[in-house]
């Protein structure tokens, strides 16, 4: 009796020691040492992209000259290895475009390599223009670092927007950096969350999930990404939403009101065959939601919200295996921070993004699981949230969420700088970034 | 003299306490001591072996579940032993779906004139997805009555949040106002397969404002009626 008094007068300092250090700010990588490379290009279409993609790759950093005189000058100069590295530049890019055609050479500054980039015919079949200045961008950051950049990837995004007094949002994709953006589904209803499937298979070649509002209740769909409208996908009773998919491809987790609350289901699943079984209620507590389900990269474990305790907060579960005979509880996570929503598991399995509520606005936070840490990514008066990863982990597209318009930005961890990638009419949210 | 001493130690701790809670705003603490509350609650019940959480599949059987189920749920027993208000499963045929006959949401419309005072909007908390009061109750009452008189009756239960939560959370938030509106209809002897639930989270706003009241007419269920012939 006489310990419980001294735990429970204890027990207040002891919840409260994880908030007492919250304005520290602790950055995930060391100290900026990204190779500098400048840019000499004559087409300002293509400069201006090169520009962006190795400025924002989080591996290098791009520079081109400011005024048309100095780059005239130095387009011309030869790769001299002792006047460009008086220059402090680390490598020298020089690239053309040519009747359809772009060109590239890669000097570095370090070893004096002269390096040919493959030249590529802007006109190819079901390719835009910028995608193919894109792929120029990756094999630059592949040639350096050795390593797939993100300049090729694709996001994906619901747009929402008041039609004739009805709300309607369709599923959109763009380049990674914004640009490019097409409308992929013609629904004519309310289509949100995009997810693309991690693992190629016969089944998922070519496809993607997203939530329709087309039939009143919300359902999973699939769809081709050549194709207007989808089909339904789990036969499931009730509303679906918010779909994950593990990254071996063999598990979705959504959540699903089948049972009359706001539950989180796994759904087994093979990649060359489609679904395997049936769906399992994989965890419910009374007066609780659970919301927004995501695998950690080996298939194990899920973080997902519940406000079980009644602020919303990132618990992690099992994900059960036949035979186990454990009942998985889910075991809160974050703790720093309150309002913890939208939790996105890193492709490398280190960290998880989720949005939090700090001094008032939701900020993107991200959980460091080699440090245990919780770290703040982002400031200021506007709501962030719903961030998703890149597939070299160290980039997050997140969307705001102001009261009049709805943005998609991108960061860099390195760097922590916000960049708009999207503008224009319509609520821009629920980014997926292409495997 | 102990006892005095016990007594200084002990309003030491509860001045050391404020002065800690001071550097954080009157509803993080709330928060706090909501969260704590929660937590020494649930773990006197597990002490006294009262299971809170529910429990998952246990052996390679369940697994696989009965033929004709649709889907493996939770081991129900624990829920429904201590749920004040139990939750009520979805009806087994969706709306619109191949086979149904119940079309989609499109052929539900909202309730003509006469009807309009019967499915009113019922408005909730903020994050809240209890009914408020009496009137709200009465409300509710009028409508499974008349759902039983008229038995061909098909309704959507529309939940929706106002524009301060995210919107994941939201949709679940959502989900849970117009799953609780239906268990109260279900209570009162209304067919629980003429009542289907959707939630819009805080994707369609009444009120575009950002005030409180703005808020507070958002935060709702809305609801459409089908009449099969």
């Amino acid at each position: 009796m006489r310990n419980d008094f001294w735990i429970l007068i204890f027990l207040p300092f002891l919840l409260r020691a994880h908030d007492v250090d919250q304005n520290i700010v602790v950055n995930l990588t060391k100290q900026d040492t990204s190779p500098v490379i400048y840019i000499s290009c004559d087409c300002p279409e293509l400069r201006d992209l090169l520009l962006f993609d190795l400025s924002h790759n989080g591996v290098t950093k791009g520079m081109s000259q400011q005024t048309e005189e100095e780059a005239q000058i130095l387009s011309k100069t030869p790769f001299l290895l002792p006047f460009w590295q008086s220059k402090g530049y680390d490598y020298v890019l020089r690239a053309c475009a040519l009747d359809q055609w772009i060109f590239g050479t890669l000097f570095s500054c370090r070893t004096g390599k002269i390096r040919e980039i493959s030249s590529r015919c802007l006109e190819e079949e079901n390719v835009s223009k910028r995608c193919v200045m894109h792929k120029m961008s990756e094999e630059i950051e592949t040639l350096i670092t050795q390593k797939k950049g993100i300049s090729g990837s694709h996001i994906y995004y619901a747009v929402q927007s008041l039609e004739n007094g009805q709300w309607k949002s369709e599923i959109w994709t763009a380049d990674y950096d914004g640009k490019n953006a097409r409308q992929l589904t013609q629904e004519r209803s309310y289509c949100i969350h995009p997810t693309l499937f991690p693992a190629k298979g016969r089944f998922t070649k070519n496809k993607y999930l997203y939530v329709n509002y087309k039939l009143g209740q919300p359902k999973v769909y699939i769809n081709s990404f050549d194709m207007p409208k989808g089909n339904m996908f789990m036969p499931i009773r009730g509303s679906q939403l918010l779909p994950a998919l593990s990254y071996a491809g063999d598990m979705i987790a959504f959540i699903c009101d089948a049972q009359g609350r706001a539950d989180l289901f796994i759904q087994p699943f093979d990649p060359d065959r489609g679904l395997v079984g049936k769906p399992m209620q994989l965890y419910s507590f009374p007066h609780a939601v659970q919301a927004s389900p995501s695998f950690r990269p080996d298939g194990k474990k899920i973080a997902f919200v519940s406000d079980r305790d009644r602020t919303p907060r990132v618990y992690l579960i099992d994900v059960p295996t036949a035979g186990d005979q454990k009942s998985p509880r889910p075991i809160c996570l974050t703790r720093k921070y309150r309002e913890n929503i939208c939790p996105a598991w890193s492709p490398d399995g280190k960290k998880l993004a989720y949005s939090a509520k700090i001094g008032g606005f939701r900020q993107i936070v991200v959980y460091d699981f080699v440090n245990q840490e919780e770290i703040q990514l982002t400031w200021g008066a506007t709501h962030k949230e719903n961030p998703c990863w890149a597939s070299n982990s160290t980039h997050i597209i997140f969307n705001t969420a102001a009261p009049s318009s709805s943005e998609l930005f991108l960061i860099d961890l390195k760097k922590k700088e916000m960049v708009q990638i999207t503008s224009g009419p319509g609520r821009k949210h629920y980014p997926a970034w292409s495997p | 003299m102990k006892r005095n001493l016990l007594y200084l130690i002990f309003s030491l701790f509860v001045i050391c306490y404020l002065c800690v809670g001071c550097h954080h705003s009157s509803g993080t603490v709330w928060e706090d001591t909501k969260t704590m509350g929660r937590y020494l609650q649930r773990k006197g019940k597990l002490f006294w072996r009262k299971d809170v959480d529910s429990r998952m599949i246990a052996a390679a059987d369940e697994f696989v579940g009965p033929v004709e189920a649709e889907f493996i749920p939770l081991k129900q027993e624990d829920l429904e032993a201590q749920l004040v208000s139990a939750a009520v499963p979805q009806p087994v045929e969706s709306p619109g779906v191949e086979g149904s006959s119940i079309p989609s949401i499109e052929y539900f419309s909202t309730p003509s004139p006469e009807l309009a005072a019967l499915f009113k909007t019922v408005h909730f908390n903020t994050d809240e997805h209890t009914v408020r009061g009496k009137g709200d109750y009465e409300l509710i009452d009028r409508m499974a009555h008349y759902m039983k008189k008229n038995p061909k009756i098909y309704i959507f239960i529309s939940g929706h949040c106002d524009e301060r939560a995210s919107e994941a959370y939201n949709l679940a938030l959502g989900t849970r106002r117009a799953n609780t509106i239906r268990s109260l209809l279900v209570k009162k002897g209304v067919n629980p397969s003429h009542i289907y639930t959707v939630s819009f989270g805080k994707e369609m706003p009444v009120d575009l404002g950002h005030t409180p009241d703005a808020w507070a007419k958002n935060r709702r269920v809305e609801f459409k009626i089908f009449k099969k012939e």
